[in-house]
């Protein structure tokens, strides 16, 4: 088992942020636009408030029990069969999600860069990688993400920023004509998007001051809650709705307008590079929560000795759908039923820390 | 590293059994010259002299000192003549007899600084062979080791791999006490450590470990001499290098994970960090562990010289180690994959320049590559005068013939001497290395994935650099973890008063020096003090 209590606030402030604003950022705005039409982003933002609650219940739970994921507590709260169903549906939907983000930046670096580079080429080099990463341990990944997160989102911004001189306000209007019955459905799909703020249940025990993560996983959401109502506001506000739900990746058609000057034109390639390391932070962390998760629930001493599986796993997964159209039906269920993973769970668990008194003696031990 | 320690270990422990039966000094002068001697069969400098002390209670007594090692002036002078002549002449008022005479001749008949009691032939052996003479006096069961080191060395000479514009020019030499002292010249303090130990069971290398104590984390401090402890009986320690290999964390890495410098200002200002500095006799290069990469991006002259100055020769430094590492593999890799990228006109004057070239991107670049790495090569080994000749000759005639031959594409010779050039900016030689091997891998990554590739590349560079750690510390340290308040020191050279505030390597419990936070003759408002 790696060390516990290695990483810092501040590394789980970037490790959120590089999820919440990462590879499924790149689906999302054709996904709300669909849904919502210009309302959007009052929906997200709203969605981000309810994830903010759910965030501060994760974080009430999970002090309760210091030095303990939630696979290992989970059972002390809601007793062993239940808890080891939530540990399970949790582990199988940590694999879920590294596995639709790989595919997904596959399919976008495919159709934009490498189009006639075989997929499993692609993938296989990413997910050695990770491999190598993971075996490295949760340390490396944290100071991967510290030390390149930082420079992602300034691009990323600077991308925004640079766009500016397309977009009009206008075709952001109508605000709230869309019909209430969407508007909850676009909703759902904003909780369930936000939902992988639970991924800090399992994060917990490994960070060094855990007083702190409340403020700092907050500031986290928060900070991703303006980049995506930014990116979502921007992509419609430059291509309207009805284009943006045309385009495949709406997002890297927004970062492609970005000039400076006559001559530095086309940057996609820089950004797509940048969207490659989002990936592969986006996917460690995914991975690595999803191997220590598995090897909680079984109970082995090591990770180091289930990666391989798992990631062969999750390399077969990645690879299983045909096509993007797939791809996007598959996530597509996320977004639907994902908030009975992300606010059910957190939800059932204060519930029951809140009646179980003898869970937090447990503990404290 | 991690497997051989244990074995040399257990060599040590049964080394130790059979060590203990060391050959005592025997009370006959006779019997001990003649172990020596037998000992030394064939060894023509270990120089034996004889001689008698006193003349009523007459006392055989015999030197023995290796030629060319020891002092000979100070034998003849300060021992010598001390004992024979100036010794009789000084007679004591009583008639000295048994113990008292090697007393008296210990403490009062010599006029020589230094001295040592022995009491077995193998630190008599030692002694002299280390460049000290060795006392033997008939009767008694010890022996002086007496100081009298003296060989020729090298002259103080400026370091030619480390040179500065602004700051001292004198380098380490070849001997140890030398190098020490010119660290202790730079440092009076009290707290300034030098430990001495023995390295080799051949060659016996005097180590030196220099600290500044109360600064310094002794669990570094202990690191250090566990595993200078654990490489005792190795054979030989020729050069700091011998050291480096057996104790840094990850000898397969590329990166270097210790620094070496010929400099006292950078051991000195690198011991007031908080580091610990490992001496070799025999090497003009010292050992600075715990090292981070960003280290090998820091001159010395970057203190010395102007705030604005030396921030934009970070950055330069910076863009130098970008382009080394990678601009072959982005040349490469969006010529062959992303021509989008190139504005027209530039893409057009490529295509034109590249019509004729027989090769794809990647042969031509790692052609161009290869023989700028075999230039370089022949060039180091090469007398100043030759080796200009060699640069001129292999950059500009055969560049130049290469392009008018269209063998390579004009471009391709500005990208790979912007290459070799970039890899010239670090002011240290051994970090300019892993960006020359990695080089080639990214080259054939952007051949295949092109920009993917090169990322690819990249990160993959940067897993492995976050993994290493240097005596415990993270590699890429005020990086990754971050340390924002050590970002000062990296992204720019903040000015001096900012910057004296605690090092990452200080103990933990030690309170953190007078911070100045701004120049202290500086009043708030903007006045100058009166005082």
């Amino acid at each position: 088992m790696i060390k516990r209590g290695t990483i810092s606030p501040r590394q789980v402030f970037f490790i959120l942020t590089m999820l919440l604003t990462g590879i499924y950022i790149l689906i999302l705005p054709r996904h709300m636009v669909f849904l919502t039409g210009t309302d959007g982003w009052l929906v997200l933002i709203g969605g981000g408030f309810v994830s903010g609650v759910i965030l501060i219940l994760i974080n009430k739970v999970s002090i309760k029990f210091p030095g303990k994921t939630v696979i290992e507590f989970a059972p002390l709260v809601v007793g062993r069969l239940l808890g080891k169903i939530i540990g399970g549906i949790l582990a199988i939907y940590f694999t879920l999600l590294a596995a639709g983000s790989l595919r997904i930046f596959t399919e976008m670096l495919k159709s934009a860069l490498l189009a006639e580079t075989p997929r499993w080429i692609v993938v296989v080099g990413l997910v050695g990688l990770i491999i190598w990463i993971i075996q490295n341990g949760l340390e490396d990944i944290a100071r991967f993400t510290e030390l390149l997160a930082p420079i992602i989102l300034l691009l990323l911004i600077g991308a925004l920023i640079g766009d500016i001189r397309y977009m009009e306000v206008i075709r952001l209007k109508p605000i709230l004509k869309t019909e209430p019955i969407s508007l909850l459905e676009g909703f759902i799909s904003t909780l369930s998007y936000f939902g992988v703020i639970i991924i800090l249940l399992m994060l917990y025990p490994y960070v060094n001051a855990p007083e702190k993560l409340t403020k700092t996983s907050l500031g986290a959401l928060l900070f991703a809650i303006v980049i995506t109502v930014a990116v979502f506001a921007g992509t419609v506000a430059t291509f309207g709705i009805y284009e943006t739900g045309r385009m495949a990746w709406p997002v890297i058609e927004l970062v492609k307008m970005v000039r400076i000057g006559e001559f530095l034109e086309r940057m996609e390639s820089l950004f797509l590079a940048v969207w490659l390391s989002i990936a592969f932070i986006n996917v460690s962390v995914l991975s690595f929560c999803s191997i220590s998760g598995w090897t909680q629930l079984i109970n082995i001493k090591n990770y180091q000795k289930l990666t391989y599986p798992v990631m062969f796993l999750l390399l077969g997964m990645s690879l299983w759908p045909k096509d993007l159209l797939a791809v996007l039906g598959l996530y597509r269920i996320n977004f639907t039923y994902g908030l009975f993973i992300s606010l059910a769970i957190p939800l059932l668990l204060f519930v029951f820390t809140l009646f179980s008194k003898g869970g937090s003696e447990n503990g404290h031990r | 590293m991690v497997k051989k320690p244990g074995k040399l270990l257990r060599d040590l422990k049964k080394q130790d059994k059979t060590k203990t039966d060391v050959q005592p000094i025997s009370t006959s002068l006779e019997k001990n010259l003649e172990y020596i001697k037998n000992v030394f069969t064939n060894c023509s400098d270990i120089i034996f002299r004889e001689f008698i002390v006193g003349y009523k209670t007459q006392i055989k007594a015999a030197l023995i000192y290796v030629d060319g090692l020891a002092d000979k002036v100070s034998i003849h002078d300060y021992i010598i003549k001390s004992l024979t002549l100036e010794a009789r002449a000084s007679k004591p008022d009583e008639e000295l007899q048994g113990e008292d005479i090697y007393k008296w001749i210990e403490n009062a008949a010599m006029s020589i600084a230094e001295k040592k009691q022995v009491e077995n032939l193998d630190d008599v052996m030692s002694g002299f062979l280390s460049g000290d003479t060795t006392l033997l006096i008939d009767g008694w069961s010890k022996a002086l080791v007496i100081g009298t080191k003296g060989w020729a060395s090298r002259g103080i000479s400026e370091p030619d791999s480390e040179v500065v514009i602004r700051g001292p020019r004198e380098g380490f030499t070849e001997t140890i006490r030398i190098n020490t002292s010119m660290v202790r010249r730079r440092l009076h303090s009290n707290k300034l450590k030098i430990e001495a130990r023995k390295i080799g069971t051949y060659t016996q290398t005097d180590v030196a470990i220099l600290y500044m104590d109360g600064i310094v984390n002794s669990e570094i401090i202990k690191k250090v001499h566990k595993r200078l402890d654990s490489i005792n009986e190795v054979d030989s320690i020729l050069e700091t290098g011998c050291i480096e290999q057996y104790i840094e964390d990850h000898p397969y890495s590329p990166f270097p994970q210790v620094q070496y410098t010929e400099r006292p200002d950078k051991v000195v200002a690198y011991l007031l960090e908080g580091r610990v500095i490992i001496m070799v006799d025999g090497s003009p290069n010292c050992l600075i562990v715990p090292t981070v990469f960003i280290q090998f991006l820091q001159s010395p002259e970057d203190y010395y010289s102007r705030i604005l100055m030396s921030t934009a020769l970070r950055w330069v430094r910076f863009i130098g180690v970008f382009t080394a590492v990678t601009l072959p593999a982005l040349y490469i890799a969006v010529t062959t994959f992303h021509q989008e990228m190139i504005p027209t006109n530039l893409a057009l004057s490529i295509s034109g320049a590249r019509e004729g070239v027989p090769f794809p991107a990647f042969v031509e670049a790692l052609a161009m590559e290869v023989s700028l790495e075999l230039l370089r090569e022949a060039s180091v080994r090469l007398p100043g005068a030759i080796g200009s000749t060699l640069g001129i000759v292999g950059a500009l005639i055969v560049g130049q013939a290469a392009v008018e031959a269209k063998l390579v594409a004009p471009q391709m010779v500005i990208v790979v001497a912007l290459t070799a050039i970039g890899s010239y900016t670090l002011p240290s030689f051994a970090a300019s290395i892993p960006l020359r091997l990695i080089r080639f891998p990214l080259m054939i990554l952007g051949a295949i994935f092109g920009l993917y590739g090169v990322m690819l590349g990249w990160i993959a560079t940067l897993v492995h650099m976050i993994s290493l750690k240097s005596f415990g510390y993270p590699y890429l340290e005020p990086l990754a973890p971050l340390r924002i308040s050590e970002l000062k020191d990296v992204l720019i050279r903040a000015p001096r008063w900012q910057m004296m505030t605690a090092p990452q390597f200080r103990k933990p419990t030690e309170k953190a020096p007078g911070t100045f936070l701004e120049r202290p003759y500086i009043t708030k408002d903007g006045g100058e003090k009166n005082k």
